[in-house]
């Protein structure tokens, strides 16, 4: 099952992530932890109408969350922001390569659990349960997590 | 230098789950401080009581609830004898955790205490338990501070108490750091300044000799699965003179004298703290891990762990960039973080080697912002470990650094 969870792709992200950094003049941003290793990631996003313009990410993780958080800055460039509400766990788990146990689950998907709270934070929306589901479906109480987590969505004036 | 006695490779012939290979490796398990494995004299003395004396301890009179009845109350008496206490003063729980839940809503309730002192050192559950039973007893809690390097302060705790606090709960041995309070004297000052004591020793009865009375503590948590016994006992201790002055928490079959639809006269100390079936076996199964431990010695593993701590602590060292935190030599802990690594990734290419460690924030979030780290990786030993585990442990560190950086 573990083996391979460090290999080259991931490895390569964990090292040189892109889109590193606070973002300055974000639209919005969401900020998730997991306080059962401590990863702790905040999404930032530049909207341009529907569009995602610009995805950055800051924060202490590990390789696994690190290498997704980068990965998933890539594949929201540009996107806008219906396709980039429909990335789910699928789809990180596909650029990620792996297929990781429950503990190291939530490490992978915390990023998009991040992205998704700076998104619905900027549309205004509130998320479905099935999507809240999937970002902390790891979680003993996903949906609720979720929930809490999106107090932690903030768009920025 | 190995005493004569210690003879690990024997001891490891008795815990059949060291003979199991993870990921294709030999099983090397250094997480002794979340739980301990069982040897195989824990596993028949439970399997014993259940194939041939298993009934209803402390009902009915007939002979096979008697025969159990006396299996019960004589694991108190050894688990009395190990720790320095009566039997009356052994109250039998789910856990550490309940007891110490237990003790926090004895104190804040019937004894009164409006004002209670914890540490920054503590576990979660000696924490969230004092909270709740504070809130609803609408009591305030206060924290001894820890300096960085993972001691109590001594001069803040003595501010504190002059501010006299009803009751002072603190851990003999963080799960962190290995750190050892001085139990015995933090009781004689808490109870100079008038407060109750309340002591967390999860980790620190599965590792050396405590004795109650020279504690003198008024509670004393821990539980049997931290030290070779079964998960699901755990153990409250309550100093005599408290323990026929309190009224149980919880009501129910087993813990009465008489019941009456106006009221109920309660059993005497211990029994009304246990309503409702008891955890025979598991009390069975403490006793056995009790003789276990003593047939070593408490000394003999203390001395051996501290060897294991120590050759842990220089490959660690050697291996380079490696920051460790508190002095866990008595317990076994070692708590770490390697370079700007992530503890997670440090346990997780340890556990593809075979090396089970434990990486997080170990239920200690305060502790862990005192310390400035949101996690560490941390590797507990325990008798059955050996030198080369910790070697092996080196290894995977060497690993990580060379796979992640």
């Amino acid at each position: 099952m573990n083996e391979d969870m460090y290999r080259e792709n991931i490895l390569d992200h964990y090292k040189k992530p892109h889109h590193r950094g606070k973002m300055r003049g974000a639209s919005c941003s969401g900020h998730a932890i997991n306080p059962f290793c401590g990863d702790d990631i905040t999404f930032y996003l530049k909207m341009r109408g529907k569009k995602v313009e610009g995805a950055s990410f800051d924060g202490a993780a590990c390789a696994i969350c690190t290498a997704s958080a980068s990965m998933l800055s890539d594949e929201v460039q540009g996107k806008g922001a219906e396709k980039a509400r429909a990335i789910g766990k699928e789809r990180v788990l596909e650029l990620l390569g792996v297929s990781p146990g429950p503990t190291r689950l939530k490490c992978a998907l915390l990023p998009l659990k991040a992205f998704k709270l700076a998104l619905y934070s900027h549309l205004g929306k509130k998320m479905g349960e099935k999507e809240k589901a999937e970002i902390g479906e790891a979680d003993e109480n996903g949906a609720e997590e979720a929930e809490e987590g999106s107090a932690n969505g903030k768009v920025s004036e | 230098m190995r005493m004569m006695a210690f003879d690990v490779e024997k001891i490891r012939g008795d815990f059949p789950i060291l003979a199991r290979k993870i990921n294709g490796k030999p099983l090397a398990y250094l997480d002794n401080a979340a739980t301990t494995q069982k040897p195989l004299a824990v596993l028949e003395a439970m399997r014993d009581y259940y194939e041939n004396s298993n009934a209803n301890a402390h009902r009915g009179g007939n002979a096979l609830a008697e025969e159990a009845t006396e299996i019960y109350e004589n694991a108190r008496k050894r688990l009395a004898r190990f720790i320095g206490a009566a039997p009356s003063e052994i109250v039998f729980t789910r856990n550490a955790t309940e007891a110490l839940n237990l003790a926090a809503r004895f104190c804040a309730g019937q004894l009164g205490a409006k004002k209670i002192l914890l540490t920054e050192m503590e576990h979660h559950s000696n924490i969230v338990n004092w909270q709740l039973a504070a809130k609803s007893a609408g009591a305030s809690i206060d924290y001894v501070r820890m300096r960085s390097y993972g001691k109590l302060c001594r001069s803040d705790f003595e501010e504190r108490l002059a501010k006299g606090p009803d009751a002072f709960s603190f851990t003999h041995a963080s799960n962190v750091l290995g750190t050892v309070n001085d139990a015995d004297a933090l009781c004689r000052l808490a109870r100079k300044a008038g407060a109750l004591s309340v002591v967390d020793g999860a980790q620190s009865v599965p590792h050396m000799k405590v004795d109650m009375h020279s504690v003198g503590c008024d509670f004393f948590a821990f539980s049997a699965h931290k030290m070779l016994g079964p998960t699901g006992l755990g153990v409250l201790y309550v100093r005599k003179g408290l323990a026929d002055r309190l009224e149980p928490i919880f009501g129910g079959g087993g813990a009465i004298e008489s019941v009456m639809l106006s009221g109920t006269a309660f059993a005497r100390a211990p029994q009304k703290f246990e309503p409702g079936t008891q955890d025979v076996a598991g009390a069975v199964g403490l006793a056995a891990a009790i003789d276990c431990l003593e047939k070593t010695g408490m000394g003999a593993i203390e001395k051996h762990v501290a060897a294991l701590h120590g050759a842990c602590v220089d490959g660690l060292k050697e291996a380079g960039s490696v920051e460790i935190y508190g002095n866990g030599r008595k317990t076994g802990i070692v708590s770490f973080n390697v370079g700007r690594l992530h503890a997670h990734d440090i346990a997780q290419i340890a556990s593809d080697d075979g090396v089970m460690l434990r990486a997080g924030h170990h239920c200690c979030q305060p502790l862990m912002a005192a310390l400035g780290a949101p996690a560490t990786a941390r590797a507990s030993f325990y008798l059955y470990n050996t030198e080369e585990e910790a070697q092996r442990l080196v290894a995977s560190v060497k690993r990580a650094k060379k796979v992640l950086s």
